[in-house]
């Protein structure tokens, strides 16, 4: 469901082309969960922005679907993006003047994907019933990355990318938000890639690729 | 013409304000005025001039007309009074006579028109008896060259008047004396009592020039004044008029009107005017039959007319020069020059409100 | 709800958790539509006003042929008129005295009246009613409610009609009516006629008649336009000065909302959803604010009609109905204002948003890493505006040319405000030593940006109280001292008519405490097209040395009693462009310019020849009052005595102590209206610097934490907040005085002498400087309370979480 092809992508510096992304060749079928690893700078972060529609490549193709997300245009990969894909970032990118329940809504609503039921069940699961009306910033850091994980999962997505989830978290507490987290990713049948440096969690995962100064190693 | 009484009803002073009903709350009481009498005598020429006293009263003027090359046109002059109180008389502009003045021209093709009104009192408009003058703002009829001294005052007579877009500039004469009315120059106009004072002078011979659509024509032909005055308007009933003013030959005239009735019981009348002088023409004697009638913006008037006095062997077909001789004024009639056929070649004028 | 409707939602829980920066946003835009609409609601009343009675004499489409020489014309001219074809309608026009009040008569012929220039009681649905009665006994007259009002049972008037298109203190007649009540029988003042008609030269000639010049019958117009110019720039400035709370209110809204940003756009929302969602919210912000400001406008508008009413008619003897009506006009103008100005203001903000890329705007500080090059770039532009104000004060050569280098110069400061008070911040931190002082300092200038859109506001509004302020004294200072030149004589006399007054005269000079009579004559006559007023002199001691000469030849006065010369007022001198040595001509041959003089307040020009001249050149002159000088404590004996030889009534008799009262009332009340727009300016300012506190306080404590964490109380650090505000507030009012002494010779220089015709000393008032600087500094400290007091009192856990949640 996910077919990346010859992705190029580079960045203008003050010292001339840095290439980031020198040639990434990916396959992802629904349901298969990916761990995307490497060193700092080797370009996992920004293949996952890509593969959101978030940052445009120079060359080659990310079909999602069959849909080619790397050519379209904002308008179509926004669309695109909010109707089928769910993101999780390392800080936690909650709305901070948004409540729980208003946050873990939010992609769902705006995709007109919104399930009552299906949101209150990611509630529960994530342990977050009590919270609802707490905004961010009177969460702790595992809660937020849990509304967070809610909030992309909320919209029953096709695709979810996470960057690090667990990054800011302390060990004890990022075990066991991502073991929710995988829990309900093989609930809903959906793909998931990853971006982690730790090799604990990439193995927690069915496909692990690592990368190497813009290479798949 | 009571015809003509109701239009001063309906339109001075109301036009210049552009509401009809302006003026209806002024001096529709008739208590107050002098009234109408069948007892009195007309004297001329004291009686050309105005009658404050009463309450309404016009000089009304019509003119069949050639132009050089054979063509025909007609020619409308009329001065109202309009009295808003009943007497006395009151000096300056606390004077409470309106006038209103309507001109018009009708050729074939073109029919063109104009209205004034004013306040009397400061000279702006008015009428004089001796010599006489009846005019309104650069409008004028009145006497020239030594018109006053013959025909009872009305011997010669100009008449000039300019519209937005016509003129003319006539001279009437006759050595006619007027010719009265009804009985005496009393006439009648329902037979519930309603009357005016009603004189007229057919035998105007009109010379002078028109000028339309840019061009000086010189014109001649027959013109027809008449003079009325009453304090009296139609019956509450009478929802408008037909009149016909006829010239059938050099000294036979014919004028007759309908006065139509809400509940079509028309109330008819006439005289016959030749060289025996005036005679009324009885109701029944009258046969007015619509022959043919023509779409105006807003309104169907009957323009041809079957125009029947059994008594006198009249039996003619009346037909427009100009069917569309509609005076657009802020009360509209319709009022223009007409041709008879049949058991007499006749010219006149046709004066139809109300519809 | 849409997918736009769950943006805004989302766009909207930012205010529902910043509900002070929301009321910020909301009172900026709110007072700065207050101000506008205001100003131009009374704008708009005022030319409703005008409007109605330019309408009644003529207006626009009427023409009007008045007489070439006196006041009236005999009535035949009308009728001669009308009987040659030309459709005129003859008007008559006076005053009467009611109860002491002056009541304008207007005798109209609604016959033969042009319809557009009827009034709404003789047109319409009004016409059956209205027409009738107007023209039958007993003749009604038509007024407006107002009038109808005072002069409510009133017997020796005709019934009057309310009628609401027209002016105050007018009664509108049937012309025979008013030719009895102004005794002028027989006579006409003016014709009127449709524009088409036209009448040629040799009848009009012939006729004593002359065609008024459009010019003519605006005059009054053209002199009270620059009045409500005045007006609307004050409100403009004030209107700008909101608009700063705006903008700065919306671009910390975006800053702070940068992340909600970057999440939405992660979650599926397009950049140009999110643009129009901010449009959208930037729209309907605009609307509320400007309903609000509307609301309020009318308020002030409403406070403040009656003294425009009173000046206008003090200074142009124009009538201001002293009530306020709803217009749709200032209605729409209010609230277009405030949408355009809040767009304006986010314009910046909405471009931010659209170009931003999904992922780089995680960073807040992005919106101030710019600063610096905003600087530079707001230098250049200063530079530039003063460029552009130089040239206009150059080159200008209008009303319109004098408020646009007053805006150059306002701009100017403004851009350059920021720099200048860097600059200063900076030298004071080369200087000082303590530790506290340095930390300060440095931490005065990192605020700086933040602050300095409120820092503007404040300047703008300071050095608009300086300039008019400054303006305001001198005119008052000058006015004063004219008034006492002007006003000489101890008592003025008006007999009732001419006999009297010669009489009355005669007298006076027999008695022996008079010390110098001052008769004197006045008539109107044009200039070069201009309507003028030409007043008499006599030869007498207080006129030689106390007339309030500006510029005069040598020996002026014996040139004007050789009855060959005059004197100009200031006024008509601008307004003609004629100077001392140059030649006028009043239709009675030449005379030669030897002196002009103030004549402030009067809104036509004025042409002083000597009372001979006068009474030779223009026969049906009207008497002045006469002026009496003697020993003060002989007014009231010789009143008595002269009361008791004739029948003057009270009315005619001045004083000069009270003449001089209604003087002064006449020009505080003209002022009275730009120093209330000021002290609203500089309210808008103190809230500019409120919310600009208040919304900076959250990030300020990021600045504050480490300094407590060092050691210092939270009281310390509030009082050390505090004096920073005050500081930077002194700092504005340092710039805000050179500013506004600019912006007062510009006012006393330029448009003074468009708006008024006369120009003015520029006095300088240090102690009013002062007063304006503890101002400002009051003002600041109005606006730090509330942040300082939260300061002092913020709980240590709040400042410790800067230190959690610091990246």
């Amino acid at each position: 469901m996910l077919a990346i092809r010859d992705v190029y992508k580079s960045y203008a510096t003050p010292e001339g082309p840095l290439n980031v992304l020198r040639g990434i060749d990916l396959d992802v079928t629904a349901g298969q969960s990916l761990a995307l690893t490497g060193e700092s700078g080797s370009g996992k972060s920004t293949l996952l922005h890509a593969i959101g529609g978030l940052e445009p490549i120079d060359s080659g193709t990310i079909k999602i679907d069959e849909t080619d997300i790397s050519g379209l245009r904002d308008r179509h990969s926004a669309a695109f993006r909010r109707g089928r894909i769910g993101i999780v970032f390392q800080q936690f990118n909650l709305v901070s003047s948004l409540t729980t329940a208003q946050n873990i809504c939010l992609q769902a609503r705006l995709s007109g994907q919104f399930d009552p039921a299906w949101a209150e069940h990611l509630t529960e699961i994530l342990g977050l019933l009590g919270f609802r009306d707490r905004y961010p910033e009177q969460l702790s850091g595992g809660q937020q990355q849990r509304v967070a994980i809610a909030r992309a999962l909320a919209l029953r997505p096709r695709l979810v990318l996470a960057d690090e989830p667990t990054g800011n978290l302390d060990t004890e507490t990022g075990d066991k938000v991502m073991e929710v987290f995988l829990d309900l990713i093989g609930e809903t049948d959906c793909a998931l890639v990853m971006v982690t440096h730790n090799p604990r969690l990439a193995g927690l995962m069915q496909l692990s690729v690592k990368l190497v100064q813009g290479r798949l190693a | 013409m009571p015809a003509k009484l109701l239009i001063v009803v309906w339109l001075v002073f109301a036009p210049a304000i552009g509401l009809a009903q302006g003026f209806a709350g002024l001096g529709t009481d008739a208590d107050g005025y002098r009234q109408v009498s069948p007892d009195r005598v007309l004297s001329f020429p004291a009686d050309h001039g105005p009658h404050p006293g009463y309450r309404i009263e016009w000089w009304y003027l019509t003119a069949n007309l050639k132009g050089e090359h054979g063509k025909d046109y007609g020619v409308q002059y009329t001065l109202f009074r309009q009295a808003g109180a009943p007497p006395p008389e009151r000096e300056g502009w606390s004077n409470q006579q309106f006038w209103l003045g309507h001109i018009a021209l009708t050729s074939a093709d073109r029919h063109l028109y104009d209205e004034r009104l004013a306040r009397g009192g400061t000279g702006q408009a008015g009428a004089i008896a001796e010599p006489f003058e009846a005019w309104i703002d650069a409008w004028h009829l009145g006497t020239t060259g030594a018109g006053a001294a013959t025909a009872l005052g009305f011997g010669q007579l100009r008449l000039q008047a300019a519209g937005s877009d016509f003129a003319y500039d006539l001279t009437l004469t006759t050595a006619a004396p007027p010719v009265l009315q009804g009985k005496g120059g009393y006439s009648v106009k329902s037979d519930r009592g309603q009357a005016s004072y009603y004189y007229s002078q057919p035998y105007f011979q009109a010379q002078g020039s028109i000028q339309i659509a840019g061009r000086t024509v010189s014109v001649s032909g027959r013109a027809w004044m008449d003079r009325e005055w009453s304090s009296q308007p139609l019956a509450e009933d009478q929802s408008g008029w037909d009149w016909f003013s006829l010239h059938l030959d050099d000294t036979t005239k014919l004028m007759l009107f309908r006065l139509r009735h809400d509940d079509g019981q028309d109330f008819l009348s006439g005289n016959w005017i030749d060289a025996n002088g005036s005679t009324p023409i009885s109701g029944d004697d009258i046969s007015l039959e619509i022959l043919e009638e023509t779409e105006l913006p807003g309104r169907t008037v009957p323009t041809s007319w079957r125009v029947r006095v059994q008594s006198r062997g009249v039996d003619v077909s009346v037909t427009p020069l100009n069917a569309a001789a509609w005076n657009g004024t802020q009360i509209g009639y319709w009022e223009g020059p007409v041709f008879g056929q049949g058991t007499h070649n006749a010219v006149g004028y046709l004066e139809m409100t109300g519809y | 709800m849409s997918r736009t409707g769950w943006i805004l939602a989302t766009l909207a829980s930012h205010w529902r958790r910043n509900p002070v920066q929301l009321a910020a946003l909301i009172v900026g835009l709110a007072l700065a539509t207050a101000l506008w609409s205001g100003v131009q609601a009374i704008n708009a009343e005022a030319r409703c006003s005008y409007a109605k009675a330019t309408a009644l004499l003529g207006g626009p489409d009427v023409g009007v042929l008045r007489p070439a020489r006196g006041k009236t014309l005999p009535q035949s001219v009308f009728v001669e008129l009308r009987r040659a074809g030309y459709q005129v309608s003859p008007l008559v026009e006076g005053a009467i005295s009611v109860n002491g009040k002056r009541l304008r008569i207007l005798g109209i012929e609604p016959i033969s009246m042009p319809s557009q220039a009827a009034p709404d009681g003789l047109q319409g649905d009004a016409v059956a009613d209205g027409i009738p009665a107007f023209l039958q006994p007993p003749w009604e007259a038509l007024a407006a409610p107002e009038t109808v009002a005072v002069l409510e049972g009133n017997p020796d008037l005709p019934p009057r009609r309310a009628d609401g298109s027209l002016p105050e203190n007018l009664l509108v007649v049937d012309i025979g009516v008013a030719q009895t009540l102004l005794g002028l029988e027989g006579s006409i003042s003016r014709l009127l006629m449709a524009q088409d008609v036209e009448v040629p030269d040799a009848t009009l000639n012939r006729l004593g008649l002359r065609l008024a010049a459009p010019s003519e019958q605006d005059a009054a117009t053209g002199l009270t336009d620059s009045f409500h110019l005045n007006l609307t720039a004050f409100a403009f400035l004030a209107f700008a000065v909101g608009l700063l709370i705006v903008r700065a209110c919306i671009g910390l809204a975006l800053e702070q909302r940068l992340p909600t940003f970057r999440t939405l756009r992660a979650c599926g929302a397009s950049a140009r959803e999110l643009a129009i969602a901010v449009l959208i919210e930037v729209l309907a912000l605009a609307i509320l604010a400007g309903l609000a400001g509307l609301v309020l406008g009318y308020l002030i508008a409403a406070a403040l009609l009656p003294d425009v009413a009173g000046s206008l008619r003090g200074l142009y003897g124009v009538s201001v109905s002293g009530t306020l009506r709803f217009a749709p006009e200032w209605v729409l103008s209010g609230l277009g204002m405030s949408v355009l100005g809040a767009l304006a203001a986010a314009t910046a903000a909405l471009w931010t948003v659209y170009r931003m890329p999904p992922l780089a705007a995680a960073r807040p500080d992005a919106w101030r890493a710019t600063q610096g090059r905003q600087m530079r770039q707001g230098l250049a532009a200063a530079a530039l505006c003063a460029a552009a104000g130089v040239a206009l004060y150059a080159y200008g050569d209008s009303l319109e040319a004098g408020f646009a280098t007053i805006a150059c110069v306002l701009l100017t400061a403004a851009l350059v405000l920021p720099a200048i008070v860097g600059s200063i911040l900076a030298i004071a931190g080369s200087v000082v030593r303590s530790p506290v002082s340095e930390w300060m300092i440095a931490d005065m200038r990192q605020q700086l940006p933040g602050l300095s859109l409120a820092l503007v506001a404040l300047l703008l509004a300071l050095a608009a109280n300086v300039g008019v302020g400054t303006m305001v004294g001198g005119f008052r200072e000058t006015f004063l001292e004219w008034l006492d030149r002007r006003l000489a004589a101890e008592v003025y006399v008006r007999g009732v008519d001419e006999a009297q007054a010669r009489a009355i005269d005669a007298w006076a000079a027999q008695q022996p405490e008079v010390s110098e009579l001052l008769p004197g004559r006045f008539a109107d006559a044009f200039l070069t097209d201009q309507p003028v007023e030409v007043r008499s002199v006599v030869d007498a001691p207080t006129y030689r040395d106390g007339w309030p000469l500006l510029r005069a030849s040598p020996d002026a006065w014996d040139a004007i009693f050789s009855d060959e010369a005059a004197m100009l007022s200031e006024q008509a001198a601008v307004r003609l462009g004629m100077g001392l040595g140059d030649t006028v001509d009043l239709g009675t041959g030449p005379l030669q310019i030897v002196g002009i003089y103030a004549d402030y307040g009067n809104p036509k020009g004025q042409v002083m020849l000597s009372l001979e001249r006068l009474e030779r050149d223009f026969p049906d002159a009207r008497r002045m009052g006469t002026g009496i000088r003697l020993d003060r404590a002989a007014i009231d004996p010789l009143l008595e005595r002269m009361t008791q030889a004739f029948e003057v009534p009270p009315d005619n008799i001045i004083d000069q102590v009270a003449l001089k009262r209604l003087s002064r009332q006449t020009f505080e009340r003209t002022f009275a209206v730009t120093a209330a727009l000021n002290v609203l300016t500089l309210l808008v300012a103190s809230i500019a610097l409120l919310t600009a506190l208040l919304t900076l306080f959250d990030r300020r404590l990021a600045q504050l934490a480490p300094v407590w964490a060092l050691g210092l109380a939270r009281r310390q650090l509030a009082g050390l907040e505090l004096a920073k505000t005050l500081v930077l507030a002194a700092l504005t009012a340092l710039v805000a005085i050179p500013v506004g002494l600019i912006l007062a010779w510009l006012l006393v220089a330029v448009v003074n002498v468009k708006a008024f015709g006369w120009r003015l000393p520029l006095i300088p008032y240090p102690e009013q400087w002062l007063t304006l600087g503890l101002l400002a500094v009051a003002v600041a400290a109005i606006a730090a309370i509330v942040p300082t007091i939260r300061l002092s009192r913020i709980a240590p856990a709040q400042l410790l979480k800067v230190f959690a949640s610091a990246r």
